[in-house]
């Protein structure tokens, strides 16, 4: 607090003494944090390493010194999760918060190693086969276990995106994958029940409750991904005469979302929803004017896009009102 | 010159302390209410996220609006394509903005961001319109120079009418822009004396902005420009840099010869960052010490660019984990507070924390290594290519 302003503060009636201790305590000794930059340096550090033992991992696969190595990863992954098991907090459904981010980032750096040797042991000994889903499979229950274990938001991220890459993995084959030949409507289909499930993970936790403040990460994924995917359904079918089917179901999912938001006072979740559902309704009314086949329509196009956006600005402000005053 | 209530900015000042301060536990809810109704803030300032959207869809609204315009317009020869056409539309977004801040008291909402940047845009566009007509009219000096001196002028206006940070970075970056595309007047010597004058106009233009801090309205203003001074000065001077905007001024240089006054630019190079982290730290200053960081890493490549001492793999690694015992070692220094420094969080961000943007960088920068190897080294050898050459 600058001196004008407290000395402004003194003057106040409604101030307690108390409180104007305080401020000139604070004021006195003020503290500088460093927080900021010890968790940016943790997690470079952890970046820098993980990255750093992958490749020389890779380089060394075929010679002497790669048992080594293999070694010591899995001695840095046994070392970071021992560290976390001796420095835990207890287990809670609940949020737990982590003594300090030392531990958030040796956990991180610890799933990371495993993953790193996981990844090895597929590549050199096989272990799963050539049963790629498993070897998906394994790391991502780890991650997620991980996650809920201790309680890591980063590493439920990592999870969510594994549990897509594994849907996809056991979708299509590895062959078709690597060829970079997409059979679209499938991928499609996967990613919209992916997205349907993120989204469903999300409402459960809160129903059972059971680390409600996982609800946000799941929320976050789902939401992005089934709308994409609807729209992209959308389009795939777009000559189709039930292709609409695609763009009704994004409105009633997006109603839903929509309720859900207003309940929990989201903005976030509210603009995407809203945002969303703006692209969606647009889409529809573009394809009106085009088939209207006339000049004019380029000016009822512009006219439409004039008028929604003033009402959805008008909208957003209601809604941010709204909410604020509930 | 400044657009906004002063008064409203003051208590907006005023309201964000006590709300650090009740943060901290150091005055009580309830007198935090008392004083923002005896303080009030007239603004309309909506969160991030309402300015998010509100940003996007003012922007179409524009767009559509000028097509529309010009759509009707059209028939007319060679207007729309006239740089007077676009200075037009340039001053009606200017004038809609200022009618949105003065009437409807937008402060940062979004509506009045993406208002500024049209109307910066398009005078922008018309300013270079009119000077490739005056360059076909046979204007000699070169056309970088007017262009940046312009975006100098008009970045500064908008900085100081409304107080935004972005502007007042882009008018400093113009300013620099400036001076190296007017380079000429210094005729031969330009390479030699080029580096050494950006680094004084950016010491200078630091020394101004920390001794302008009284000018509490224009904070965050003054606060980015030392960020972009500090780094731009330490570019002018690293040998990175210096020997390749070099040979882009002057032929290059030979295989194996070195920089004029190569110790200058290396002791420049490696020391700098390490001075603005002691200073940061000394002065408990948040620009200084942040700047320093990132600047080591710039160093580090920099050194790597000329010397390599070991594999990347390696030094990564060490890196890292030398990165990691720093900061083990720091946390554990400062479990209590020691010398006026904290490892304690206390100004956490309620609105960031709500989007959890750690977590999600977390699973964007690290979701990849377990998926790389299985689907890849399938592939045969698409993996191999990548892993024995340098930009792994």
């Amino acid at each position: 607090m600058n001196a004008a302003h407290y000395d402004k503060l003194k003057e106040e009636d409604f101030i307690s003494a108390a409180s104007i201790e305080n401020i000139r305590m604070r004021r006195q000794s003020p503290l500088f944090s460093l927080h900021w930059e010890l968790k940016t340096l943790l997690y470079l550090g952890v970046m820098l390493l993980s990255t750093g033992l992958g490749i020389l991992i890779y380089k060394n696969i075929d010679t002497i010194g790669h048992q080594v190595i293999l070694a010591i990863i899995a001695a840095i992954s046994i070392g970071c999760f021992a560290y976390c098991l001796k420095h835990r907090p207890p287990f809670s459904r609940e949020k737990v918060k982590s003594p300090n981010s030392l531990f958030d980032y040796l956990l991180l750096l610890g799933c990371l190693s495993f993953l790193t040797f996981v990844g090895y042991l597929q590549f050199q000994y096989t272990v799963f086969g050539t049963n790629y889903g498993m070897a998906t499979f394994i790391p991502m229950l780890l991650l997620f276990f991980v996650a809920y274990e201790f309680d890591h938001l980063g590493i439920l991220s990592m999870g969510i995106a594994n549990l897509a890459i594994w849907m996809g993995v056991s979708v299509t084959p590895a062959q078709v994958l690597s060829s970079g030949n997409f059979d679209n409507e499938t991928v499609i289909y996967t990613y919209l029940i992916l997205g349907l499930i993120l989204l469903l993970a999300g409402q459960l936790t809160e129903y059972f409750n059971f680390k409600k403040h996982f609800r946000f990460s799941y929320l976050h994924f789902g939401i992005h991904i089934s709308f994409i995917s609807l729209l992209f359904g959308y389009f795939n079918h777009y000559s189709s005469p039930l292709s609409f089917i695609w763009l009704v179901l994004l409105f009633v999912l997006a109603f839903y979302l929509y309720t859900d938001a207003r309940k929990h006072k989201s903005f976030y979740f509210l603009l995407l929803v809203v945002l969303y559902s703006y692209i969606a309704f647009s889409i529809i009314m573009v394809r009106g004017f085009i088939t209207i086949n006339d000049i004019g329509a380029i000016y009822l196009c512009c006219l439409y896009f004039i008028g929604s956006a003033i009402a959805l600005i008008r909208l957003l402000i209601y809604l941010n009102k709204q909410i604020k005053a509930s | 010159m400044i657009i906004y209530n002063k008064t409203w900015l003051k208590n907006l000042d005023l309201q964000n302390q006590l709300k650090r301060a009740q943060r901290l536990g150091d005055i009580t809810a309830e007198e935090l209410k008392h004083m923002e109704e005896k303080y009030p803030v007239g603004f309309y300032m909506p969160n991030i996220f309402i300015r998010a959207g509100l940003f996007i869809l003012t922007q179409i609204i524009t767009s559509f609006a000028g097509g529309l315009l010009s759509l009707i317009l059209g028939s007319i020869d060679d207007l729309v394509t006239s740089p007077g056409y676009w200075l037009f539309l340039g001053i009606i977004s200017y004038i809609a903005l200022e009618l949105i801040v003065q009437r409807m008291h937008h402060f940062r909402s979004g509506v009045d961001d993406a208002l500024m940047w049209t109307a910066a845009g398009l005078i922008l566009s018309a300013f270079i319109g009119y000077l490739t007509i005056a360059q076909r009219n046979g204007l000699s000096a070169p056309f970088e120079s007017y262009l940046f001196g312009f975006t100098l002028v008009l970045a500064a206006y908008f900085t100081l009418r409304f107080a935004d940070m972005l502007m007042a970075v882009v008018s400093f970056l113009s300013l620099i822009s400036f001076l190296f595309f007017s380079r000429e007047i210094f005729g031969f010597y330009a390479a030699a004396i080029l580096p050494f004058l950006i680094i004084l106009v950016s010491a200078g233009v630091y020394f101004l902005c920390v001794s302008w801090k009284k000018h509490k309205d224009y904070e965050n203003c003054l606060i980015a420009v030392q960020v972009f001074c500090l780094l731009i000065g330490y570019a002018a001077g690293n040998y990175f840099v210096v020997k390749e905007m070099g040979s882009m001024i002057n032929p290059p240089l030979q295989e194996g010869e070195g920089l004029p006054l190569g110790w200058f630019s290396w002791t420049w190079t490696i020391v700098l960052p390490f001075v603005y982290i002691s200073l940061g730290l000394k002065r408990k200053d948040v620009v200084l010490l942040r700047s320093g960081l990132i600047l080591i890493a710039a160093a580090a490549f920099t050194f790597r660019n000329y010397y390599h001492i070991m594999p990347i793999e390696g030094a990564l690694s060490l890196g890292g984990a030398a990165l990691l015992a720093i900061s083990y070692g720091v946390i554990h220094y400062l479990k209590t507070p020691k010398k006026g420094f904290t490892y304690e969080e206390f100004d956490d961000d309620q609105l960031m924390d709500k989007i959890k943007v750690e977590s999600l960088i977390v699973g964007e920068t690290f979701s990849g290594p377990s998926a790389a190897p299985e689907g890849s080294r399938m592939g045969g050898g698409s993996f191999g290519g990548g892993g024995s050459s340098a930009d792994f």
